[in-house]
């Protein structure tokens, strides 16, 4: 493996790390409040984090914009799935990240492939796509935090 | 500079230049601003990464727990007397400091081990946690910031 590919993957297993202590004894109920009507829920975090792991970053490992998994719901954004199912998909998803960076080399980090409606080195938009799994990550402990607050 | 300090660098500036974006517009007013009583603030948020900054990742660079900056008040975080102005700069200083420590680190510091909170484990690893909260918290920032928006149907 490259240096800077072991790294990419250290970051990576670093990010679902610290994500599978975030939602640590999350429950459906949980998943489904909102602060407020016009707020998201954890439910939409999740899906939009299973569709990162699934789909974002599968997509810019393989420099194939269209890729999707086998089996993969083309509806899975517009569809409520249960909590154990999208835990699923993310853990699905991470191994095939972790998987596909690990088999990256130097050269395919730093080649230019599309994204954004433009072209970016491949190692900036994998750090990017990884740095919004923590975002979204923040937003569940934001969510999590004000739901255990409000139930104290 | 090692290959692994350059990518712990730029997954730095990456968290920072979110955070520059999502707080370009940011009002004295929506410091303090909360969805409910129970909820947390931009305010909290901001001060507590400026002290994450300034406190949290110095302990971990000199490999001690205990470490205190000098100067560095007991009740920063949240701190209402605060203005945003000062919050900001506070901010760009822990910023820059992080940055010149990550120039100064070797891979061999990186690999020494802490007894933590998360129990021994690689500086590397508790420095990756305190650059992660970048991203972590600039996220819960812009949930913040959405809430407000969509509440008061400014979008």
């Amino acid at each position: 493996m490259s240096e800077k590919a072991s790294i990419l993957k250290e970051y990576a297993e670093y990010v679902y790390e610290r994500f599978g202590r975030t939602v640590e004894g999350l429950t459906e109920e949980e998943m489904r409040w909102k602060p407020t009507e016009a707020s998201n829920n954890i439910e939409w975090i999740l899906n939009h984090m299973a569709r990162l792991s699934n789909l974002s970053l599968p997509r810019i490992i393989k420099g194939d914009p269209e890729f999707s998994p086998e089996g993969w719901p083309d509806d899975y954004r517009d569809q409520h799935h249960s909590l154990s199912k999208m835990l699923k998909d993310i853990e699905a998803g991470k191994k095939m990240v972790l998987e596909g960076v690990g088999k990256l080399t130097s050269a395919q980090l730093e080649e230019e492939i599309s994204l954004w409606r433009g072209t970016r080195k491949r190692k900036v938009g994998l750090f990017a796509y990884l740095g919004e799994l923590v975002h979204h990550n923040g937003q569940i402990a934001y969510v999590r935090g004000t739901y255990k607050r409000l139930n104290e | 500079m090692s290959g692994k300090i350059e990518a712990i660098k730029a997954f730095a500036q990456v968290g920072f230049d979110r955070l520059e974006r999502a707080t370009k517009d940011l009002k004295e007013e929506q410091l303090d601003w909360k969805s409910c009583p129970q909820a947390n603030t931009i305010r909290w948020l901001l001060t507590h990464l400026s002290s994450e900054l300034h406190s949290f990742v110095p302990k971990i660079l000199k490999g001690d727990k205990g470490y205190k900056p000098e100067g560095w008040p007991d009740d920063y975080i949240g701190n209402k007397a605060y203005t945003l102005k000062k919050i900001n700069a506070d901010l760009d200083e822990g910023k820059k400091k992080l940055m010149k420590s990550l120039d100064k680190l070797t891979e061999e510091e990186l690999a020494v081990e802490m007894d933590w909170f998360y129990g021994k484990r690689p500086k590397e690893a508790y420095l990756m946690l305190a650059i992660s909260e970048i991203h972590h918290h600039e996220g819960q920032i812009a949930a913040i910031l959405g809430l407000e928006s969509r509440m008061k149907g400014v979008t």
